[in-house]
């Protein structure tokens, strides 16, 4: 049944993306709330399904799942099981875990498999002019990525913004999903 | 088809070429601009302006991956430019070629041929240009100091380089008349600068505009000095921090003294005088949008691209240039061609310039092109200082003077980076709005190169690429262990809002041996031969690099600056990076010995040939270039003036 099949999927999106938030969560140190407000989530799912296949991705996001679990809140442990089983060269999770990271941070990805020396800017690329506009990394620093989001006349005299979210790193989501 | 003859023949819409065609045709004559860049550029209709850069080059810009200063324009294979991001192919294993010429058998020997630059010297060759409408103004950072009263005479007061035909008092008024074009804001009163005096700007005179807000980080860096000094070869110097003086829109100031008046020609007095008027000064915004741009909003990306035009660019005199002659009417017309790559002077045996010929493209990727013809009484090259030499030297333009395309400069300049004690608001703001003045003259300047250091509001961006690099080699454990999640959210809010990064822009003297030439085997896409560049720094420069960096670890010190620079021990000259202020390569002076134009900006062996842009300019002093060159354009536009008049006195009688 067409309407049936099209509400399954619906379904299957909410949920991976239900995971894909709670990953995106670990690697970044964002809280969901912040990613979400970035409108970003749907766009990096699929970019990183597009350049690593479902499976792949599938799996990295099963193992962060799997970590998130396994080191029941204790920051220490999740290091030491996120270093071990994601941000481990070995495995074939590694490269998009980056990416991953890379996209929310920046609104770029790197070519992990291109040989060429590494420098920062060659082997990489801009997901989207969207993504640029959404990069987080200098919002979180009392700025903006330049070229938008611009502050307005003399913003830049101005001192640091009180209180959170600019001053404490955001708490990971210590609440188990299925 | 009959040739339409000109007043004014002009190649390039750049900085230059839009001063020249706005004061020319605002004088009634007739000017005909000749644009390698694209034709939509120079479509300055509303939506057309708007769809070209908003809808264009800032679209390109956020999709660029290296945001460099070329990024956001295209470039054109019928008229390259040269691109930053070409220097990585710079192949030091391969020697040198100093001589002028090179067998064809070392062609594959020379360090450089990717991109549009051939590259043959000892040291790369690090600035850009860009060829489109607007010219290199489109990515100008906006900062405009005059040049110091003792740059213009810098061998007779130090000994080194050369002094101007003209002097400072000289170029004066034109100064002023670049300042309301371009719209400057700034506090004339707290520009302390060694070897000035009240009577430099003048006692009555201020900006249009008053000056941009310092940033906090400008602020935190003055209070970390004040009442601190740095000792250099035994002389104290005190630190201290002015602000800037920049081409971007800050609120008028209603004191200004010219108020909304422009120079135009007076026929009468043979010169260009400000008109009397009424109205204060209103800051110019987009050439889409007079609303747009009404202030600098911070967004912090003047390089490469302003996106509300808040800071000036060539397109606004253009623009302004069409308004006012549909406004007063009279004889007066610009007419341009685009896509018009300027390919040949031609002259007659008595030197007289007859025509401009010139290639035009009708798609931008394709390489077919119709040969054009541009005549006119008087002819200007504006097309940059390179691309001026470059189609002197085809043509064989001042036949026999050898300065043509020498003394190639550009300010080198030495990065100085660390962290601040505390949150310093790094990455808001224009790129930089405070300079240390404190090195721009003074009797060090017979030893070793002056400089000026602007303090950098984008933290480590120009060093290290900073913010990116900082977040991808914290995952890819570069540099130090591996961080992800909370911890390098933690890392990087710690570490990019204390980055800071001070320039020293030094000034390079003109070198006999720093010079363009063109070589018939490196051709474009339409057949017009290439610049070759060859490139080296004297000890001059290398002596004010270790002097700075005596100077920027006793700075950084006084701050409590935490040191993050590295530097290639071995080779000093490596710590330069590339200004983008190219100058010198077709020189003022006093004769044909010595310079290729005179004292009016007319080339020595062509009665009816000016140049005009920095290849005028025989030293550079320690200001970024476009406030002096502009002011030049100026000088020139009225020369040209005073010029066609004489002519047609001459008719008449």
């Amino acid at each position: 049944m067409r309407g049936a099949r099209k509400g399954t999927k619906l379904m299957n999106e909410v949920s991976e993306s239900g995971q894909f938030l709670e990953v995106s969560e670990c690697l970044t140190g964002f809280s969901r709330v912040e990613l979400l407000a970035a409108g970003m989530a749907g766009a990096y799912e699929s970019q990183l399904r597009k350049v690593y296949g479902d499976e792949v991705v599938s799996r990295l996001l099963r193992e962060v799942s799997g970590v998130v679990k396994d080191s029941g809140g204790d920051e220490a442990k999740l290091e030491e099981l996120m270093l071990a089983r994601v941000f481990n060269d070995e495995t074939v999770i590694c490269a998009p875990a980056k990416n991953l990271a890379q996209m929310w941070y920046l609104g770029t990805l790197i070519d992990y498999t291109d040989p060429t020396p590494f420098v920062v800017f060659k082997r990489t690329t801009v997901v989207s002019a969207e993504a640029y506009q959404q990069s987080l990394v200098l919002g979180d620093v009392g700025a903006h990525p330049a070229g938008a989001k611009q502050p307005g006349f003399g913003s830049w005299a101005l001192g640091p913004r009180p209180g959170p979210p600019s001053s404490q790193p955001a708490p990971t989501s210590k609440k188990e999903r299925t | 088809m009959t040739q339409q003859r000109y007043d004014v023949v002009i190649v390039g819409a750049g900085q230059a070429g839009s001063i020249l065609a706005k004061v020319i045709s605002g004088a009634g004559r007739r000017v005909l601009l000749l644009e390698a860049g694209l034709e939509a550029g120079t479509d300055l209709d509303a939506g057309a302006a708007y769809r070209t850069y908003v809808g264009g080059y800032l679209d390109t810009f956020y999709n660029a991956s290296a945001k460099v200063p070329n990024s956001p324009y295209p470039n054109l294979p019928n008229a390259q430019s040269p691109n930053v991001l070409n220097l990585g192919a710079f192949d030091r294993s391969k020697p040198p070629v100093l001589d002028d010429e090179w067998p064809p058998a070392q062609d594959a020997n020379l360090r450089l041929t990717s991109g549009y630059f051939v590259q043959k010297g000892q040291e790369p060759f690090g600035s850009d240009y860009q060829r489109a409408p607007g010219g290199t103004m489109l990515h100008w950072l906006g900062t405009t100091p005059r040049m110091l009263p003792n740059d213009f005479r810098l061998y007779t007061t130090y000994g080194q380089g050369v002094d101007w035909p003209i002097t400072y008092d000289e170029l004066k008024p034109y100064y002023e008349m670049a300042e309301r074009e371009i719209g400057v804001s700034g506090n004339v009163a707290e520009q302390n600068i060694p070897g000035t005096d009240a009577e430099t700007y003048g006692h009555d005179y201020g900006f249009p505009m008053r000056k941009l807000p310092q940033s906090y980080l400008d602020n935190q860096l003055a209070a970390g000095v004040r009442g601190k000094s740095v000792s250099l070869d035994g002389t104290d110097y005190e630190l201290y921090l002015v602000p800037t003086p920049q081409g971007r829109n800050s609120t008028p100031d209603a004191r200004y003294k010219y108020k909304d008046s422009e120079p135009r020609w007076d026929s009468r007095a043979g010169r260009l005088v400000f008109q009397k008027a009424d109205h204060p000064y209103t800051p110019v915004g987009s050439v889409w949008d007079p609303y747009t741009g009404q202030r600098c909003e911070g967004n912090a990306s003047c390089v490469p691209i302003c996106p509300v035009q808040a800071k000036y660019n060539a397109l606004k005199t253009l623009k302004s240039a069409f308004h006012n002659l549909a406004e007063h009417g009279g004889t007066g017309s610009i007419t341009v061609i685009a896509q018009a790559v300027a390919s040949k002077i031609e002259y007659d045996s008595e030197g007289r310039v007859e025509r401009i010929r010139y290639r035009r493209y009708s798609k931008p990727g394709e390489p077919d092109f119709e040969e054009g013809v541009a005549e006119g009484e008087l002819y200007v090259l504006a097309a940059h200082s390179v691309e001026n030499a470059k189609l002197l030297l085809i043509s064989d333009a001042c036949p026999g003077n050898p300065n043509v395309g020498r003394h190639l400069m550009d300010h080198t300049t030495m990065l100085a980076w660390g962290l601040m004690p505390e949150w310093s608001g790094s990455y808001r703001g224009p790129g930089s709005t405070s300079n240390f003045p404190i090195f721009r003259d003074g009797p060090f300047r017979s030893r070793h190169a002056a400089w000026i250091s602007p303090v950098d509001n984008w933290g480590w961006n120009w060093p290290t690429l900073a913010p990116d690099a900082d977040v991808i080699n914290a995952l890819n454990a570069v540099g130090g262990e591996r961080l992800f999640g909370r911890r390098l959210r933690a890392y990087l809010r710690d570490r990019i809002p204390r980055q800071v990064n001070l320039h020293f822009e030094c000034e390079q003297l003109p070198d006999w041996g720093n010079r363009v030439t063109v070589n018939p085997r490196f051709r474009d896409q339409l057949g017009i031969p290439r610049p070759v560049v060859t490139y080296d720094m004297t000890q001059y420069t290398v002596d004010a690099f270790y002097a700075a960096r005596q100077v920027a670890r006793q700075l950084f010190a006084a701050a409590g600056v935490e040191d993050f620079s590295t530097y290639n021990e071995d080779n000093p000259k490596s710590w330069s990076h590339g200004a983008g202020h190219l100058a010198g390569t077709h020189r003022m002076g006093t004769s044909p010995n010595n310079s290729v134009v005179d004292r009016r900006q007319r080339t020595w062996a062509h009665e009816n040939l000016y140049l005009a842009g920095c290849g005028n300019m025989p030293t550079i002093g320690t200001s970024n270039p476009t406030l002096t060159m502009s002011a030049l354009a100026f000088w020139a536009a009225e020369n040209i003036l005073q010029d066609l008049a004489a002519r047609r006195r001459e008719v008449n009688v």
